[in-house]
């Protein structure tokens, strides 16, 4: 399953007007991703 | 979560296009309430008061900024490795560096992490991580973007600009960010047009340069047929392509390493134990600002703010700093005089792809040397963008489209219709198949 980020900014939108996924969804993903990648890549340093 | 949540209840009608869009800020940009480390250890427990122009403007067009990300110890190095807190990794192996000083922008960018982040550069540190990891990084104009909260490294080369996966959402980035601030004075009160209805995707008859300096010795045969490549691209576009000489870009590390570490020397000044997070133990004034530097800055930092205040001493200004800043503007005047007759330059973002992580760790020099394509743009001032052009070994090639003082908008116009002529910026590391 790939990342909701394998869209554009225009896509995102999109699917965030025809109610396909929410914005607290796109925040839970990014959370969700540097969860489980971040221990090998390193970019993230605090999380709000 | 919360803020996402409060978000969701906004109006569509109401939100512009980077709304509710998750983004990383760079721990150099200043951000009130959060830790702002700087990567370095002299910084640690450091809670801004305030939040950076910039932080302000992601706010009101209501992106949600996710956390802050690694990076270089106040923003000095090409590798990450220069970190305190921890290393960076490149998404398309890990063994390799992901580029700096901005290397966990575009590295989180890279791997899927987060669709935006916000980056500084200096002297390459956008551009050069962008190259590294095959995302898409802008160095803007000078004074285009408000350095209001960005921890200064050195104050007449540093900008704050945008690393996303594709051209467009970094041109509605760098909308977002940029204009003239009543807080930075060096920001430049020049209308920011629309760089989005720029990207018409059509290039015929546009002017390219390309300095024969930037594909001469030292740039590895990989990168110099992926960048020959693209320009051939560019050709079948219909823009026209022209050899030029940009014939001081020879001096230009020399200059930049002078002037970055004089600035720095001055700028990080202020970071004595007194104010700012970290303070060592002492049992005097004195001592408390030496053992506070002494233990809070790593070694690449001490490094340059001894070159730096070397260079401006009284016996030796006038033969380094005086003279690297008369190289600085002929650098300049080459820019200009090509930009007499060309709307954008292209070369290669970088000499090489990604070195091995701990390579160079006892050879400054050479990490130096990997900021030879990137400082002569700072120190001209001009606006200039690293897009993925292709592969070397399976890592990815930069090509580097410099362009007029703000006209950003063409750099984007030729990286657009590049991007759309070609595949490079779907390419993703195997980071993006984890679930």
């Amino acid at each position: 399953m790939m990342s909701l980020f394998d869209k554009t900014s225009a896509q995102l939108q999109e699917a965030l007007k025809n109610k396909e996924m929410t914005i607290a969804d796109l925040t839970t993903e990014a959370y969700a991703r540097i969860d489980a990648l971040d221990g090998e890549i390193g970019a993230f340093f605090s999380f709000k | 979560m919360e803020e996402a949540a409060a978000k969701d209840q906004v109006p569509f009608e109401e939100r512009g296009p980077l709304f509710g869009l998750p983004i990383g800020v760079k721990d150099n940009i200043v951000t009130e309430g959060i830790e702002t480390t700087c990567a370095s250890k002299i910084l640690e427990g450091f809670n801004p008061i305030y939040s950076a122009t910039v932080v302000e403007k992601l706010r009101k067009a209501g992106m949600v900024t996710i956390g802050k990300v690694n990076m270089d110890e106040f923003a000095m190095g090409s590798a990450n490795e220069n970190s305190a807190i921890k290393k960076v990794h490149n998404p398309w192996d890990f063994d390799r560096a992901p580029g700096g000083s901005s290397g966990g922008s575009a590295a989180a960018v890279s791997a899927g992490e987060v669709p935006f982040t916000l980056g500084s550069d200096t002297g390459g540190s956008i551009r050069q991580p962008a190259a590294f990891c095959g995302v898409v990084g802008m160095k803007p104009t000078y004074g285009r973007v408000s350095r209001y909260g960005l921890v200064a490294f050195a104050s007449s080369l540093d900008q704050i600009g945008p690393i996303t996966r594709n051209v467009r959402d970094n041109a509605l980035l760098l909308e977002a960010i940029a204009g003239v601030d009543e807080h930075d004075s060096t920001s430049a009160n020049v209308e920011v047009p629309s760089y989005v209805d720029q990207l018409t995707g059509d290039i015929k008859g546009l002017k390219v340069a390309v300095p024969k300096e930037y594909l001469a010795e030292g740039v590895s045969e990989g990168v110099k047929a992926q960048v020959l490549a693209a320009i051939e691209k560019l050709k079948e576009l219909g823009a026209t392509v022209d050899e030029v000489s940009l014939p001081h870009s020879k001096y230009a590390l020399a200059a930049y390493y002078i002037i970055s570490s004089s600035e720095a020397s001055s700028n990080l000044s202020r970071f004595d134990g007194i104010r700012y997070g970290f303070r060592a133990e002492a049992d005097n004034l004195e001592d408390l600002y030496l053992q506070t530097r002494a233990q809070g800055f790593g070694d690449e930092v001490k490094r340059r703010i001894m070159l730096g205040t070397y260079s401006l001493s009284a016996g030796t200004y006038d033969a380094y700093y005086k003279k690297a800043q008369q190289v600085r503007t002929l650098i300049k005047q080459d820019f200009d005089k090509v930009f007499e007759e060309y709307d954008v330059i292209v070369g290669p973002t970088t000499p090489t792809t990604a070195f091995k992580l701990g390579e160079n760790l006892d050879d400054p020099m050479t990490v130096y040397a990997n900021d030879i394509l990137t400082v002569p743009i700072n120190l001209a001032g001009v606006p200039a963008i690293s897009i993925p052009c292709g592969f070397d070994n399976e890592m990815p090639v930069g090509l580097q489209i410099i362009g007029k003082y703000f006209e950003e908008g063409t750099i984007y116009r030729v990286a657009d219709a590049f991007e759309k002529a070609t595949d490079f910026h779907n390419a993703k590391p195997q980071t993006w198949e984890v679930k």
